[in-house]
């Protein structure tokens, strides 16, 4: 009797939104990796890049000027004297992608728990009382003369009854669920490419022989 | 925040780079033969424009990340 007035739990699961508390946190843990990684884009094209002509989709990179030092030994000239060290001064340009420490940060982690509190009580509690009493009383006398006797009976009869009867239940149900989420971001390796486009500037730092006799491209 | 970029005079050992320090002239030498490496006068101020956009977009991330552990 006490279940039918116990609110169906299946009952209050099936109303969920399960689509919406489960794939809501997902969505806004995409669109956040989505924002992180504009802004480190617009970063990288607006400040390690340059475009010369809007119209035109070519970015050239951002060069800053270096200057390399490096101690040289010299012999003396006529080959008796002691060496000297002299610095040779050797300057280079350097894309400034390659100087900045750039990383990707994303949500790496997102955990959704899903405890769902619905609290339904029911108390039921029966009182059932009975008494009965009843009570019978009777009596009688009577008398008379036998002979030289004189007789006189008498008697009396009484009943008495009580009952009396409780009943008590009571009925109590409770079932809890909540629901978190937990959402974690945190720092990913550079794209791939990326990393290769940072190589291939680094490698273009170091020098270049040229042989004799070729001019130096312009 | 160091960068460790190939050294171009031995090609062997790393030049461990701060941003914000070479932009303000300091030098920085290759672990393996000594070569100095620093930015030219002429580059200081692009350098500069560089790391103090780099802090704006490091803070900027921080924000995000902030934002995003942030229990609902």
């Amino acid at each position: 009797m006490a279940d039918s007035q116990i609110l169906s739990m299946g009952q209050q699961f099936s109303g969920l939104p399960m689509g919406a508390l489960i794939g809501g946190p997902l969505m806004s843990a995409a669109q956040a990796n989505q924002q992180m990684a504009m802004t480190q884009l617009t970063f990288m094209m607006t400040t390690c890049f340059t475009q010369k002509d809007p119209k035109i989709p070519t970015y050239d990179p951002v060069m800053i000027d270096m200057t390399l030092t490096r101690s040289v030994i010299q012999p003396a000239p006529d080959g008796k004297g002691a060496p000297t060290i002299s610095p040779e001064i050797t300057n280079f340009s350097l894309p400034i992608l390659t100087i900045i420490p750039l990383n990707s940060l994303a949500v790496d982690d997102v955990n959704i728990h899903f405890e769902m509190e619905v609290k339904s009580s029911f108390a039921q509690k029966n009182t059932t009382a009975s008494s009965s009493d009843t009570a019978e009383k009777g009596s009688f006398s009577g008398g008379g003369n036998i002979g030289p006797f004189h007789v006189e009976v008498s008697g009396s009869v009484s009943h008495s009854s009580k009952e009396s009867s409780t009943s008590d239940t009571t009925h109590t149900q409770s079932n809890s669920a909540k629901y978190e989420v937990t959402v974690h971001a945190a720092q990913i390796p550079l794209p791939q490419g990326v990393n290769t486009i940072i190589d291939a500037y680094a490698k273009s730092v170091a020098p270049i022989i040229l042989p004799t006799g070729v001019e130096q491209p312009k | 925040m160091l960068v460790d970029i190939a050294c171009p005079a031995c090609k062997i050992g790393n030049i461990s780079l701060e941003p914000h320090m070479l932009a303000q002239g300091v030098s920085f030498s290759c672990s393996s033969c000594g070569a100095e490496i620093s930015v030219d006068n002429e580059s200081r101020d692009k350098l500069q424009n560089s790391v103090i956009q780099y802090d704006i977009y490091k803070e900027r991330l921080t924000g995000l990340q902030e934002d995003g552990n942030r229990p609902i």
